[in-house]
């Protein structure tokens, strides 16, 4: 996305292009809220591609729920890829940030949670691995041998981390099990280059993969989840060690917890598709956790 | 026009013009049609490779970064984006390979998947070529080197679909035919109108030629000569200058056929004073008689039975004379005495060629044809036959009625007709009257009557080795008689 990382900081609404890639993956951007007097430093607070309907109407709501539920503006940074955000996380220069579980894991002692998303009740997802919906039985990741494959992003948990993993157990490494391995830094991208045949088979975020098919059918219904991964921790929210005791993330936690109780939360929820934000213990990532050892493990 | 002639060349002029106009405007819009056709053709390609090097150097601009790291998902996804900005031609299809001919992505990566080898896309290609058009499958095939750093990393390859080019080439097609085509209808439709006026005049020449056939030749009419054009005017001028002649002679010819008559007449008359001649000698000889010894009981039976036979010979010959041509009787009726009394009339000339007739007159009561039109060509024919027949031969002559026609034969044993003189009984030939000795005026004459009385002659060989001559005449009454020689 080279225009978009041209754009290295967007100061208010009007200047975003108004695609839902632009803002997908699009690269750095602040969304600024000059209404809110500037009493102390904004709050900012880091996304990444785990946005589905990150449209401007998405952003906009989120970013004005959380400068009224915490009394502070709230600047919006996204960013292409889990590292630039993880990195802009762990340097500082960002307050808070929504990663992925294997992000998380790795860096367990440099981060702490603010919060996990619950979806469907609960605060887990799932993986899938996901063929062309026109591809005879799959029933184990054996008969994908030989594929071109997408993964959405390499410090993606559910988007390449399981993949790994899986192919570990088999003693196996991606790039010798698949013919090509490409990475598409976007759950929604590993479903457009499954469904238009680009890849044969992708690794891909099943919460983002069960939304999209209620958003856009049409696109879903030419893949197939081929196999399911168990339930796993859902991207968290997370802050840096340092910052965790701080009164502007323990005002941010409270708002993502209160979300449901509120009009414009209420439908910023409505648009992730998302029930709410819970505390979570980081027990919840050991799974990942798991993953990663068993990654790390075979080299 | 009788019947449709295969043969350009006996197709009516009003006809051939219009025909002529309209295929110099299917040449002409042949010609036009093509030129249109390949200058739009020429236009659509420059359009086309204009658009396509715009459209292939921006994709080239934003792929090069991608295709320097091979980044299949960046590669589709901005073939993607571009497909969405053609605009200007149809759907393209888009390829992306490396330097080693390796599909990095394309815009339907079914049909040309990741990694799959499409250096035979060069085909397309003539030499250095970018842009080649296939109208028949209606696809234009382009190609972009990708070169970063003067090196060749890759290339694109894209694919048009051009039906809607190939459709504005139809339609502008299907406009040129249906205006050259009105535009032919219309000019044929013209051009036959005024050639038909142009020829009108010739047309009022056929009808006066036509009219002749039947009567007298009719002058054309000052008025329509005036208005007429001056090349048509010459020969109108002409046309009544003939005609004028034509009438003179024909005069001429009726005045020949009356002295023609005359002529038989005199004949016949000299033979008529040559029949009552005979028998003056024994009547004045048996008068002599009578007065020498006419006391003698039987010299003066024998006498007198002498004069009456003489004189009723006489009476005869003056008789048969007297009904040829006599005016007491209306000319529409035709009795079989009418035709005994030619028998009579001809008579003498039998006599004096020791020739012998057997006459079968079959006719009953009385038919409704001109009586002494026919007796003219029963004696006509007669004496024709009579002239040519050696002395002592035979002649025969019957008269019958079919159905609706009057039969008559006239058989000789003469050397019978040659062409000319048979061509002019029969009306083969429309040569005036011949003039001269044993023309065959006579003739000429029947046929005129024939034709009066709407009959034919035909020519045939008799039985007896001579000539026959077969008569035919409708029996229906004849309105008008024309004055006849």
């Amino acid at each position: 996305m080279t225009v978009g990382r041209e754009r290295r900081s967007v100061p208010a609404r009007g200047n975003w292009a108004p695609t839902r890639r632009g803002v997908l993956v699009g690269g750095a951007a602040f969304i600024g809220a000059p209404a809110i007097v500037r009493a102390e430093q904004p709050f900012r607070f880091g996304l990444t591609p785990v946005f589905l309907t990150s449209d401007l109407d998405l952003l906009e709501a989120l970013q004005r729920y959380l400068s009224v539920a915490m009394g502070n503006e709230v600047q919006l940074v996204l960013k292409r890829t889990y590292q630039e955000i993880t990195s802009q996380l762990l340097s500082g220069l960002l307050d808070s940030a929504w990663i992925c579980g294997f992000p998380f894991v790795a860096y367990r002692r440099e981060l702490e949670l603010v919060a996990v998303p619950v979806w469907r009740g609960k605060p887990t997802y799932q993986s899938y691995l996901l063929v062309g919906a026109d591809r005879g039985d799959v029933s184990s990741i054996r008969d994908l041998r030989g594929d071109i494959h997408a993964f959405s992003d390499p410090d993606s948990n559910s988007g390449y981390l399981v993949t790994r993993a899986l192919l570990a157990e088999n003693r196996a490494k991606p790039q010798d099990f698949f013919r090509r391995t490409f990475f598409t830094y976007g759950h929604r991208n590993v479903v457009r280059a499954v469904a238009a045949g680009l890849a044969q088979s992708g690794s891909v975020d099943g919460y983002v993969w069960e939304v999209l098919s209620e958003a856009e059918p049409e696109l879903t219904k030419l893949t197939k989840p081929a196999w399911r991964s168990e339930r796993m921790g859902f991207p968290p929210i997370a802050t840096s060690a340092g910052n965790a005791a701080s009164e502007g993330i323990r005002r941010f936690q409270r708002a993502l917890i209160d979300m449901p109780s509120d009009p414009t939360g209420r439908s910023v929820l409505g648009l992730l598709r998302l029930d709410g934000f819970a505390t979570e213990d980081p027990s919840l990532f050991d799974s990942i956790a798991r993953r990663v050892d068993l990654v790390r493990a075979l080299g | 026009m009788k019947r449709a002639s295969l043969d350009p060349r006996r197709w009516p002029l009003a006809f051939k013009a219009p025909a002529l106009v309209a295929a110099f405007m299917l040449i002409v819009s042949i010609v036009m049609t093509n030129a249109v056709l390949s200058r739009l053709r020429e236009t659509q390609e420059r359009q086309l490779a204009a658009m396509s090097m715009i459209y292939l150097n921006g994709l080239a601009s934003a792929l090069i970064p991608h295709v320097l790291r091979e980044d299949i998902w960046e590669i589709f996804d901005t073939i993607e984006r571009g497909a969405n900005l053609e605009g200007g031609f149809g759907r393209a299809s888009v390829v992306v390979v490396d330097s080693k001919g390796e599909t990095l992505a394309a815009s339907d990566p079914r049909k040309a998947p990741v990694l799959s080898q499409q250096s035979d896309r060069d085909r397309h290609f003539e030499g250095d070529a970018v842009l080649t058009v296939d109208s028949d499958k209606a696809r234009a095939f382009a190609r972009k080197p990708l070169i970063y750093q003067e090196r060749r990393i890759g290339e694109i390859y894209a694919d048009y679909d051009i039906r809607h080019l190939l459709r504005e080439r139809g339609e502008v097609l299907r406009t040129l035919i249906a205006t050259n085509t009105g535009i032919a209808l219309l000019l044929a439709a013209f051009g036959y109108w005024i050639i038909r006026r142009m020829l009108g005049p010739l047309a009022t020449l056929s009808r006066h030629l036509d009219l002749s056939v039947s009567g007298p030749v009719q002058p054309i009419p000052q008025d329509q000569i005036t208005a007429s054009t001056r090349e048509f005017r010459r020969l109108f001028v002409r046309f009544n200058a003939m005609a004028d002649a034509v009438n003179e002679r024909e005069a001429i010819a009726k005045e020949l056929a009356n002295e023609e008559r005359l002529a038989s007449l005199g004949r016949l008359a000299s033979g008529m004073a040559h029949e009552i001649n005979n028998p003056l000698g024994g009547l004045f000889n048996a008068i002599d008689t009578l007065k020498r010894h006419g006391d003698k009981p039987s010299v003066r039976s024998t006498s007198l039975n002498l004069i009456e036979r003489g004189l009723k010979g006489i009476r005869d010959v003056v008789r048969s004379t007297l009904t040829a041509y006599r005016a007491d009787r209306g000319p529409s009726r035709l009795a079989a005495a009418d035709l005994d009394d030619i028998r009579l009339l001809v008579g003498p000339e039998l006599v004096r060629h020791a020739l012998s007739l057997d006459w079968r007159n079959m006719l009953e009561g009385e038919l409704p044809t001109d009586a002494s039109a026919l007796r003219q060509v029963v004696l006509n024919l007669l004496l024709n036959a009579i002239q040519a027949s050696p002395d002592g031969g035979q002649l025969i002559f019957l008269a019958t009625v079919d159905a609706e026609n009057l039969l008559l034969e006239v058989h000789d044993e003469g050397p019978g007709f040659n062409a000319e003189t048979e061509a002019v009984l029969t009306g083969e030939s429309q040569k005036p009257a011949p003039v001269g000795e044993g023309s065959g005026l006579g003739l000429w004459v029947t046929r005129r009557l024939l034709q009066d009385l709407r009959g034919r002659a035909i020519v045939g060989v008799s039985h007896l080795g001579g000539a026959l001559v077969q008569v035919r005449v409708p029996l229906a009454p004849v309105e008008e008689l024309r004055d006849v020689a």
